[in-house]
């Protein structure tokens, strides 16, 4: 044992001083006798020593020797030294992609990380604060430095696994400028290293910390679920699969595919270690909506056991182009996939119902309310949608939004124009084409409604002669047309998507894979549901009186070819040295002090000494 | 200071002188024959033994109660009751004192009423105040004025006050009530004995002397000299008090005893009627 302030010990002299005032005359209480007669005779035994009186050992000069002796043995701070674990400011990074969620260490590889996570906890040494981090796709900090224990155990039960890839490298970047809030910095890695290597991480001069989870990598995975028009029949359906081994194992198993719930097709397929296999298949009943894989057998990964698929097929949408004639228009709306074109003189236009069209195309010509659907403007007259300020004459164009979907895969570099509206831009809308002067392609959102502003004639122009006008008009009637997007989108769970409701809907009703439907109130406004947790099938009808309008599917799947391979990896740095593995902190001498039970001990006696001296007067 | 029921109950009671006993006649009589003398001293009850000569037959036929007559012997006991009213005795609750002036006029309405002298000295520092010697029970009342009239005060010195008192007075028998909180009162004593007077010294304490219930760290102080004993009261120093008290009082006794001094301790806790009844009865002072 050795002293941290051994110069305290010097108030050691407190204990003769409290001897001294015990052998001090205290003073006394006059007390009138009789007669002193008898009592002078005593004092001759009794008071020897003037002024000191004889010593007598009575507890409460014990208890008192030992209180000063104890509270002064504790100001010196006395210590042992122990080997135990430093203080740390640990932070704990759980890998929570999808590769978690396999099963080859019961109950599963997030589960043994929590555990192993919270023995980490319990584990580090006196006076560590911790700090969890959750590795997601954008890393997540669960539990701010604390040393609240419990509140970071809470945090831990908290942590959910995702079903998609973890940036593991962002996650620790992020650990490693917490910074120390007390102690060394010390990072812990939960991971079953399925991930690449950390090429930009070189973990230098960082003390990182691998916690291996996980066995065994045997999975087999539906790697690829896609389904395309047949190429010989616009109305069949061609589906493409690819079923992978992922295991070190040859795997059999058993292939089934279901069509609109109905099982159609079902094989047993042999996979050497390693390998993939594809398979297309082409006699998918007409009409078919959505297909559903499965793959059987028990491997360590049951995430990426089946696939879902939505096949497109759209319903045609109506458009409704508004024009005194315009062969340009007309031939490239009629070349549009999956749509039928009504065409309207301006003067008739207010005696049709423009409000049941998808998209109206006005040519030359505006009324003063905009239709429910989204509109495409060209070459407007004045309005109160925006305002006119003269004519451009052969405005060169200097810019265009070339990653805009508008404008994928558009070259305007030919295009030439004669005459333009001088449009100052609403707040609205975004320029898509810029000359010098004023915008040349306006796209934006007007009441809740896609509209396009295209203002010049495009008889003015060599567009209509271009490569870049089919595709261009493509593009634009592709983002005017409501719903369809939910289709083609190929989501993972817990991604949000953002559906267009069509002009008259008044209720989306979402129904999951499980779980009762949702039931959505708009109002001409798309919506954005991030539900997704699921894997599986999701389907979304859009009511309007009572009715159903429009049922479309929309799938979400969970596989994913990084994480499907959930083969335990060594963890590799941007330097090429693998990470050390490994929760066993290196034991270092610590002083443990003492005077923590030593104070106690010293009010303990206090309260005893104050119990005695009342006790006996 | 004593009411008439008590006073009558103290009617039973007489003095005992050792040396007088013949005079007194056998024992189980309670009165004194007087007859002798033509003197008249005073009434008392008749008492079974009586000589009817001596009885007052015109008192009897007047009230119908049976009296003798008294008259003074030739050679008349004296009593001396001597106080001590040092400061000392203003002590203790009640004071010893005041119980002391209780116990002395009780003892002189005995006297009184027994057809003795009876002569009251209160004693402090080497002086004495005395009344009489008289006789007659209508001496009480000068008795107890002056008994009252002596508040306690000023030292003890009772050496030099019992030298004084036994010059002047006739010898007979005195009896002391003091507290004996001196170391001088052997020389005094002796010089009584020496004038032939018989001694009964009635050693009167306050419990409080007796079992000191203060305890502490104390300054003792003197109530006759202001001398101060500074002293830890713990148990230790109680018990050796107790062992230092009972030599004291042995050595009292001792001495008493050596010299034919009857000796009795009485504490003012007891009831002045037990002790004049029971206590001093059975040590033969009284009968």
């Amino acid at each position: 044992m050795s002293l941290l302030t051994p110069a305290m010990l010097g108030l050691g002299i407190l204990i003769p001083i409290l001897i001294l005032l015990y052998l001090l005359k205290v003073r006394r209480l006059e007390y009138p006798v009789s007669s002193t007669l008898l009592w002078q005779d005593l004092l001759r035994d009794l008071a020897a020593h003037e002024p000191w009186q004889r010593l007598h050992w009575s507890v409460l000069l014990v208890t008192q020797i030992l209180i000063v002796g104890l509270v002064v043995l504790a100001l010196a701070r006395p210590f042992f030294v122990v080997q135990a674990q430093e203080a740390v400011h640990a932070v704990l990074v759980l890998d929570a992609s999808a590769s978690m969620q396999a099963t080859d260490v019961e109950p599963s590889r997030f589960e043994v990380a929590r555990r192993a996570a919270r023995q980490t906890l319990r584990d580090l040494g006196e006076g560590s604060v911790a700090t969890i981090v959750l590795a997601k796709s954008q890393p997540e900090v669960l539990a701010p430095a604390t040393d609240d224990r419990q509140s970071l155990e809470r945090a831990i039960d908290a942590a959910e696994v995702s079903f998609g890839p973890a940036d593991i490298q962002q996650a620790l970047v992020l650990a490693t400028t917490l910074g120390p809030e007390r102690g060394r910095l010390r990072v812990y890695l939960f991971t079953d290293g399925a991930f690449g290597e950390l090429k930009g991480f070189d973990a230098e001069g960082i003390d990182i910390r691998l916690v291996s989870v996980g066995v065994d990598g045997e999975n087999q995975a539906i790697t690829g679920l896609a389904a395309r028009p047949d190429p010989q029949n616009a109305r069949r359906f061609q589906l493409f699969t690819r079923v992978r081994n992922y295991g070190d194992q040859p795997a059999r198993t058993t292939f089934s595919l279901q069509v609109d719930g109905q099982l159609s097709e079902s094989r047993q397929i042999d996979l050497p270690p390693g390998e993939a296999q594809e398979f297309m298949f082409s006699d998918l009943p007409l009409g078919a909506k959505a297909v559903e894989a499965h793959l059987a057998g028990s491997d360590h990964f049951p995430l990426d056991n089946a696939a879902y698929a939505v096949l497109d097929v759209r319903r045609s949408s109506e458009i409704l182009l508004v024009s005194q004639g315009n062969l340009f228009l007309e031939k490239v709306l009629g070349l549009l996939p999956n749509s039928e074109v009504f065409r309207v003189a301006p003067r008739r236009y207010f005696s049709i119902d423009a409000d049941r069209y998808d998209v109206v195309v006005f040519d030359g010509f505006l009324p003063d309310s905009m239709p429910r659907g989204s509109a495409l403007v060209i070459n407007p007259p004045e309005s109160s949608l925006f305002t006119i300020d003269g004519e451009l004459r052969r405005p060169r164009i200097r810019h265009w939004e070339r990653d805009d979907p508008v404008l994928q895969f558009v070259d305007l570099r030919d295009v030439a124009i004669a005459r333009a509206q001088r449009i100052t831009p609403p707040g609205w809308a975004r320029t898509l084409i810029e000359s010098d002067d004023a915008p040349l392609l306006l796209a934006g959102e007007h009441d809740g409604q896609r509209t396009v502003i295209m203002p010049f004639d495009i008889r003015q122009s060599n567009l209509p002669l271009s490569a870049a006008f089919p595709i261009m008009m493509a593009n634009i009637l592709g983002y005017l047309e409501p719903g369809g997007q939910a289709a083609q989108r190929d989501l993972h769970p817990g991604d949000a998507i953002t559906i267009a409701p069509l002009p008259q809907a008044e209720d989306l009703v979402i129904r999951r894979p499980s779980g009762p439907p949702k039931t959505i109130h708009v109002e001409g406004q798309p919506i954005t549901f991030a539900d997704t947790g699921e894997p599986g099938l999701y389907g979304v009808s859009q009511r309007a009186a009572g009715q159903t309008i429009l049922e479309e599917l929309f799938a979400v799947n969970a596989s994913d070819e990084q994480e499907s391979d959930i083969r335990p990896r060594t963890v590799l740095l941007g330097n090429g040295r693998p990470l050390q593995a490994g929760t066993q902190a290196d034991l270092v001498p610590v002083n443990r002090e003492i005077w923590l039970w030593l104070a106690p001990l010293a009010l303990g006696l206090l309260l005893f000494e104050w119990f005695w001296f009342h006790r006996r007067s | 200071m004593i009411d008439g029921a008590f006073l009558e109950r103290l009617e039973r009671l007489s003095l005992v002188s050792r040396r007088r006993l013949v005079g007194f006649g056998k024992g189980d009589r309670r009165s004194i024959h007087k007859g002798t003398s033509i003197e008249f001293v005073d009434y008392r009850h008749y008492a079974p033994g009586d000589d009817p000569r001596q009885v007052d037959w015109n008192i009897y036929r007047r009230s119908g109660s049976l009296y003798v007559k008294q008259f003074e012997e030739e050679e008349v006991l004296t009593a001396h009751v001597l106080v001590d009213v040092s400061a000392s005795m203003d002590w203790g609750s009640p004071s010893k004192s005041t119980y002391a002036a209780r116990l002395a006029a009780a003892l002189g309405y005995i006297i009184l009423a027994g057809s003795s002298r009876l002569a009251v000295a209160t004693l402090s520092g080497a002086t004495s105040t005395t009344f009489g010697p008289a006789w007659g029970r209508r001496q009480l009342s000068g008795v107890m004025s002056l008994l009252e009239r002596e508040r306690a005060h000023g030292p003890t010195n009772l050496d030099a006050a019992l030298d004084g008192y036994a010059r002047r007075a006739e010898p007979g028998l005195a009896v002391i009530i003091t507290d004996l909180l001196t170391p001088e009162f052997e020389q005094g004593l002796r010089r009584l004995l020496d004038r032939r007077f018989e001694v009964t010294l009635l050693h009167l304490l306050a419990p409080e002397e007796v079992h000191p219930p203060m305890s502490g760290d104390l300054t003792l102080i003197d109530s006759e000299n202001s001398s101060e004993v500074a002293i830890t009261l713990n148990q230790e120093a109680l018990d050796l008090y107790g062992t230092r008290f009972r030599a004291w009082t042995a050595g009292l006794e001792s001495f008493c005893a050596r010299h034919g001094i009857i000796y009795q301790r009485i504490q003012t806790s007891e009831r002045l009627e037990h002790v004049l009844f029971d206590r001093l009865r059975r040590r033969g002072v009284l009968r």
